[in-house]
């Protein structure tokens, strides 16, 4: 249940981040194909570390108790964080607009 | 104490049971022929049409100058209206009319105790013989009526006859005019005791239905909180999710590369790596490796997790701390995704 509900949050914010960048991402496609293509590496380079990612975790050893409370510190971090975030973000418009 | 009286005054409507009141309909039996017998024991009568069709109204016009009293007569034979019926009462009005310059009589008596008599064919016989009607008149006012109860006809067919006679010292002496209505009020036999006692049983039996249907459904939700079976709410997250549009490429897919990177720690599944060496031409498959730790380190490599695992939950707990403290502060409001 953790890892779906990290994923879907996760999802989210990748494509929060996608709609913000898309526009730079149009602009170096277009006008600067070569950085594109540069950034392009980078982006397979990344793809392929995660796609080692398993054997990594496999090759280090670690137990699954270990790999459970990283993963639940992240989900915590990332939802605690824009819980409290929108909250805050929320509570300062109540505040400005309060007469 | 007087805001408990008001209570109590608001909660009568819902404490009093509903559909338990009989409905009686006011209907109005019309019989078939009316009459005034006079003195001299001709008889002057008046057929039905003549009737007032809302109320029923015999108009009686004679002049007498003997002492002898005439008498208002009516029948009502089997009327398809008042057959099948519960009787719940009969009712008489007698009306005086100040006719010019003639008088009327002072009293109207319901009389002929052998006479006046209601018959039900199938069920019972009601009567209301000794029912004596005594108004006295003055003006234009009604002199008199009556009810007459415990009449019931129900499964059979209603007949009778009254005579109403027409007294006073002024009879024998001049004129008189009178109206006299009849009405009988009856009920279809659907609204009596035994009907509301239905009724009653009905409002039970549906309570009873509605009380079931709420322990099903609370068995329902105390079995669905029990469920540990999570499969339906996992498919729903991730339906819910799946619509997001995922996209690695450009800046976007450096930006989000840590997040990914987490997202695999719960997804990635070791699966052999397989390269070919250089130079050499051949090609190499790695396994994984944590079956062959478990297979030739046995106890070191527990000791191994151990360790890793205390060190690992230590800087977890010592960061979640951290990260709570950040949350306290009410100026922080930064998403630092990259920083995840």
């Amino acid at each position: 249940m953790i890892g779906k509900l990290l994923k879907g949050i996760i999802d989210f914010i990748i494509s929060l981040v996608g709609i913000i960048l898309l526009p730079i991402d149009t602009l170096i496609s277009n006008a600067f194909p070569s950085l594109g293509n540069a950034i392009q590496s980078i982006n397979d380079l990344i793809n392929y570390i995660i796609g080692v990612i398993g054997y990594a975790i496999d090759a280090s050893g670690l137990s699954d108790i270990a790999l459970f409370m990283i993963v639940a510190y992240y989900s915590f971090s990332i939802t605690c964080t824009l819980s409290a975030s929108a909250l805050k973000l929320a509570l300062k418009w109540y505040e400005k607009l309060k007469p | 104490m007087k805001k408990s009286f008001y209570l109590l005054l608001l909660l009568i409507p819902f404490i009093m049971p509903k559909n338990v009141f009989a409905k009686i309909l006011y209907e109005e039996a019309v019989p078939d022929s009316a009459a005034v017998i006079r003195e001299d024991g001709t008889t002057s009568t008046q057929s039905i049409t003549a009737f007032n069709s809302s109320v029923i109204r015999y108009y009686g016009f004679y002049q007498t100058t003997s002492a002898n009293r005439p008498q208002i007569y009516y029948h009502f034979a089997e009327h398809s209206n008042i057959n099948d019926k519960y009787i719940e009462s009969i009712h008489f009005n007698f009306y005086g009319a100040n006719w010019s310059t003639y008088y009327v009589p002072y009293t109207f008596t319901l009389v002929d105790t052998y006479n006046n008599i209601l018959t039900c064919e199938s069920d019972s016989t009601g009567s209301w013989q000794n029912d004596i009607i005594n108004g006295q008149y003055q003006g234009v006012n009604t002199i008199g009526s009556r009810n007459v109860t415990g009449v019931s006809c129900y499964g059979g067919h209603l007949s009778g006859q009254f005579y109403l006679n027409v007294g006073g010292d002024y009879v024998n002496k001049i004129g008189w005019y009178a109206v006299s209505e009849l009405s009988i009020h009856y009920n279809d036999g659907t609204d009596n005791n035994s009907s509301a006692l239905n009724d009653i049983k009905d409002n039970t039996n549906a309570t009873k239905n509605n009380t079931n249907d709420i322990k099903n459904n609370t068995k329902e939700t105390n079995d669905l909180i029990k469920n540990t079976d999570t499969t339906d709410s996992q498919n729903s997250a991730s339906a819910f999710f799946s619509d997001f549009s995922r996209n690695s490429h450009g800046l976007t897919g450096i930006v989000t590369a840590p997040l990914r990177l987490i997202e695999s720690f719960t997804t990635a599944s070791c699966s052999p790596i397989t390269f070919q060496l250089p130079f050499v031409n051949n090609w190499v498959t790695l396994p994984c490796m944590k079956s062959i730790y478990e297979t030739h380190f046995g106890v070191f490599f527990t000791l191994y997790q151990l360790i890793t695992t205390g060190v690992i939950c230590y800087g977890v707990c010592i960061n979640l701390y951290s990260k709570l403290r950040q949350l306290e502060n009410p100026n922080n409001d930064r998403i630092e995704v990259l920083q995840l």
